[in-house]
């Protein structure tokens, strides 16, 4: 463990915008800015930057196609441990040997991500449920733990290369954080997880879904905030030298999205909709990549309509509730 | 890294209506450079400025163009549907997987299909043909609401004279002039009874035609694993990465678009 | 009152008059929507001021059964425009409605659509708990104080809201009036506008969206606090509504016999706006 001043890295951050883009939370989002940041839990989560809501996959001009050149590489910092596991697991989805996604690879392979740990965890985290936590350094290529105007850090070298060594954490720095991370886990509500891909596939054509489903409205404010959701339509647009071919957040929870010409839908209702959504995060993922789709941030509780609560599914689901 | 998202570009050598209706068009297209794919697998076709679609592969493999035939139904099919020789498209493929014709070899093999999802069963009668020997009886059951309807069908009538095939086509109801089968694939199917044993089944069509049909193959006797159907799902990528086309874990476009009867009966009926 | 609301709920389900129950029960965070299916049930129906959503979106679902709907006088007003559009029949819904006291946030604050709201207790209604509330009869303050506005700083303000949209759609599905079959910004053909995050094209949705509701959006604001982006878009459909109501004395969800004026014709229309 290293640690750094605070202002050090604050001053080093607005340097590194002129070869980076700076991606960090600022007015409660994450979005682009010129090397500032602000110490929150954003509501549009680090995903915005290696998975923006609109990206050119490709152009069509004069007759041939062109991949859509490389930008600068992305610095995404500020954010909690959570998103950057998030963007670890949407890695999962899109590494792939044999159609590997380059336009999210390319920014994740040159991209660093330097998370800030967590130390007031909210009422509506469960990230340690899934083994992780408040503190957790998956995903992140640095953790800082605030300390009076210090970052202490774990890290790999590729943050050091950039933003310098410090020095070498105290004793004092070391109980410190794992005093705080144990404050901070010990908050958070743990909800029991254990084979719940296997219960779940178990009652895949079980009348409670309807139950639960209900109240959904298939809007989707929970899957373009979720840190995890990584679902695109792709769309032509025609422009004067020719066609740029897009592709836009989506969500499986639209009827459009599985609608197929003839007007048949084989996800008719929100039943299959939200089955499909707590299936594909808490079932199939752990099937295909081996974990959860799902970092416990509790962006889909705070920010549904109607209050369905995700945590509350899978307490009824997993037999818990 | 390979793109996968960038397709190549590819010039349409012929163009034309197969039903007067002109409901149904087939394209040839240039196949382009080191393309091998085997029968039953896709291609993303673009048409700048419309969009992508995903249309099965119609031609065989071993056919230096690459087929395919298209239902006019909607935003990108529209635009296919003006396509005239010449014109330039951009493909994407091969994408997905095949009919399992490993497990063919020293079978029977009954292909059942209806309209115009024939396409790239055209492409895996072809393919057995080539090497005959290989297999040992092949059957054909394939129907159309009326003869028009029934793709590829003056190269049909040409196979239906070989003495190691055999085809049986039908139209829904009778057609002045139609001397072949009268009636539903599944009756036809029912009236020619072909042996299940030893036997492998693809099965290619509309839902209501899959719907009449799989009761019949249980009454045949046909076990789930031998029965392979290729689905259909809306799809934008190809290649497992947008999320649309899963049933269960699998993706259509990338892990099918070909599945056994017994793999389907495990997964949610999402199709 | 949420005793009396029970009271007429399980009555209701004892004399046949309903099948199922839209109503309000305890979520984790707030109110939450439930639906009861037996009358032992009830009691889990719940009163309070976080009870913001409008129920009546979720009645279409319940066609054809008799549905009972617990409903404050904006919820009301949609049923009745959803049976003056014929989307519902009115015998299939039975509606148990409560005099509103005003919604509020999780800060305690009242939310704007309340602050002026000038039906509470429901216009149509089967049975009706508790008593009846007066509304507000200010006409609208809010839009007035935004017409008062030069056009750049409306334009402004305008572009700065949309601008912060993600077009997730929530507030379109959480209004019981948005129930086209296809809605216009997901057509392909015409493609009325594209897809993305430009600025014109969020313009375009919120425009058009606020237009679409002109005389039928009863004032409820669930749009608006659906909208996890926090993005203002009462003030366009209020606009409207306060137009329809200067041009055609108009008030939606009052009448289960009166059609939106934008839906009809009129030999009487006003035509000051063809020249
Ligand atoms: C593996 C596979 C093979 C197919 N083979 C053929 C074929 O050989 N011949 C043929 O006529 N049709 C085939 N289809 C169906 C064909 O892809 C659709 O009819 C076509 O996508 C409709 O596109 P559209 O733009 O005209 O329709 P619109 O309704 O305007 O659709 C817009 C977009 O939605 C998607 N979409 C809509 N319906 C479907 C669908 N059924 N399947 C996949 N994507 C859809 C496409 O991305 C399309 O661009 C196949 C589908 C799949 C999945
Ligand atoms: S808690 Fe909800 S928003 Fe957060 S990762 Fe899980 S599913 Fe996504
Ligand atoms: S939950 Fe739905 S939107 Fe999210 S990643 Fe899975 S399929 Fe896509
Ligand atoms: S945010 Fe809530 S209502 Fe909207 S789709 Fe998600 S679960 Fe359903
Ligand atoms: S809910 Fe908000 S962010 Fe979503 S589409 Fe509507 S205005 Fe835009
Ligand atoms: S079409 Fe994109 S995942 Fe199958």
């Amino acid at each position: 463990m290293r640690r750094i001043k605070k202002e050090a890295i604050e001053k080093k951050l607005k340097e590194l915008a002129k070869d980076y883009r700076i991606f960090a939370p600022m007015n409660g989002d994450v979005k682009e800015t010129g090397g500032e940041f602000e110490e929150c839990f954003p509501r549009l989560s680090g995903k915005c930057a290696f998975l923006p809501p609109e990206e050119e996959i490709l152009r069509y001009k004069d007759g041939k196609v062109e991949e859509t050149p490389e930008d600068k590489p992305i610095i995404l910092f500020g954010i909690r441990p959570c998103d950057a596991r998030a963007i670890s697991l949407i890695e999962l989805a899109m590494r792939d040997e044999k159609f590997p996604d380059v336009y999210f690879l390319r920014k994740k392979e040159k991209g660093i991500i330097i998370s800030i740990a967590c130390k007031e965890p909210g009422d509506t985290c469960f990230c340690t449920s899934f083994g992780h936590g408040p503190f957790s350094t998956q995903g992140s290529d640095a953790l800082l733990v605030e300390k009076d105007d210090y970052y202490l850090v774990l890290g790999n070298e590729k943050f050091f290369k950039l933003f310098g060594e410090g020095e070498e954490a105290r004793e004092e720095d070391k109980e410190y954080f794992e005093e705080a991370k144990k404050r901070a886990e010990e908050k958070i509500e743990k909800i029991p997880v254990d084979n719940l891909g296997e219960k779940l596939l178990s009652r895949i054509e079980d009348p409670v879904w309807e139950k639960i489903s209900r109240k959904c409205l298939n809007c989707g404010a929970c899957t373009f905030l979720c840190p995890t959701c990584y679902c695109f339509d792709i769309q032509d647009l025609e422009r004067s030298w020719g066609v740029s071919r897009r592709r836009y957040w989506d969500s499986c929870m639209f009827s459009i999205y599985t609608k197929e010409a003839s007007g048949h839908n084989p996800r008719p209702t929100h039943r299959e909709r939200v089955r499909n959504r707590i299936m594909h995060k808490f079932s199939y993922y752990p099937y295909l990549y081996g974990e959860f789709g799902c970092t416990g941030c509790g962006r889909c509780v705070v920010y549904c309509p109607v209050n369905f609560d995700i945590r509350e599914v899978l307490k009824i689901l997993g037999g818990s509730g | 890294m390979k793109n996968p998202y960038l397709p190549v570009i590819v010039k349409v050598k012929r163009a034309y209506f197969e039903s007067d209706d002109r409901s149904l068009k087939t394209i040839d297209v240039e196949k382009p450079e080191g393309f091998s794919f085997l029968p039953g697998q896709f291609c993303e076709i673009s048409i700048f400025g419309r969009g992508e679609a995903p249309f099965g592969i119609a031609s065989a493999p071993s056919e230096d163009f690459l087929r395919f035939t298209i239902n006019k139904a909607g935003y990108v099919t529209t635009a296919i549907h003006w396509l005239e020789e010449g014109d330039e498209i951009g493909i994407r493929g091969p994408l997905g997987n095949y009919y399992p014709v490993e497990l063919f070899e020293r079978k029977n093999v009954l292909i059942v299909s209806g309209g115009f999802a024939f396409t790239t069963l055209r492409s895996l009668l072809l393919y057995l043909l080539e090497e005959r020997e290989r297999y040992k009886n092949i059957i054909l059951i394939y129907g159309a609401r009326r003869p028009d309807l029934l793709l590829y069908r003056e190269e049909l009538f040409e196979l239906e004279k070989r003495e190691d095939l055999e085809i049986h086509l039908t139209v829904d109801t009778e057609f002045p002039g139609w001397t072949r089968h009268v009636g539903f694939v599944p009756q036809v199917l029912e009236r020619v009874n072909p042996p299940a044993e030893d036997t492998y089944l693809v099965m290619c069509g509309p839902p209501a035609m899959i719907k009449f049909t799989l009761p019949v193959i249980e009454k045949l006797g046909f076990p789930p694993e031998r029965v392979f159907t290729s689905l259909e799902r809306r799809m934008k990528c190809g290649i497992g990465k947008c999320g649309r086309c899963n049933i269960g874990p699998y993706y259509v476009c990338r892990d099918g678009p070909v599945f056994s009867l017994d793999k389907l009966r495990t997964l949610p009926r999402e199709y | 009152m949420i005793e009396r609301i029970r009271e007429e709920a399980r009555k209701a389900f004892e004399e046949g008059k309903i099948e199922i129950l839209i109503g309000f029960g305890r979520g984790t965070l707030r109110a939450t929507p439930i639906f009861i299916e037996k009358k032992e049930d009830v009691d889990k129906l719940i009163w309070d001021d976080t009870c913001w959503i409008n129920l009546a979106t979720y009645l279409r679902r319940f066609r054809g059964k008799k549905t009972g709907i617990v409903a404050k006088g904006c919820d009301a007003r949609s049923v009745v425009a959803l049976i003056a559009e014929k989307q519902l029949k009115r015998e299939d819904v039975y509606i148990i409605g409560v005099p509103c006291q005003g919604m509020k946030n999780e800060k305690g604050e009242e939310f704007l659509s309340c602050r002026y709201c000038e039906y509470p207790t429901p216009p149509v209604y089967d049975v009706l708990v508790g008593e009846k509330r007066e509304g507000k009869k200010e006409n609208y303050p809010d839009v007035s104080e935004f017409e008062s506005m030069p056009p750049e700083k409306r334009w402004e303000f305008f572009s700065e809201e949309a601008k912060k949209c993600i077009r997730c759609y929530a507030c379109r599905e959480a209004c019981p009036m948005c129930y086209c079959e296809e809605c216009f910004v997901d057509s392909l053909d015409p493609r009325w506008l594209e897809p993305g995050l430009s600025l014109s094209s969020l313009q375009f949705w919120h425009l058009v969206r606020a237009y679409h509701q002109a005389g039928r959006c009863s004032d409820c604001g669930a749009c608006e606090r659906a909208c996890p982006m926090d993005v203002k878009i009462l003030y366009l459909t209020r606009k409207l509504n306060k137009e329809v109501r200067e041009l055609f004395g108009f008030v939606t969800g009052l009448d289960p016999e009166a059609l939106p004026p934008l839906g009809t014709y009129s030999t009487e229309d006003k035509e000051e706006f063809i020249l």
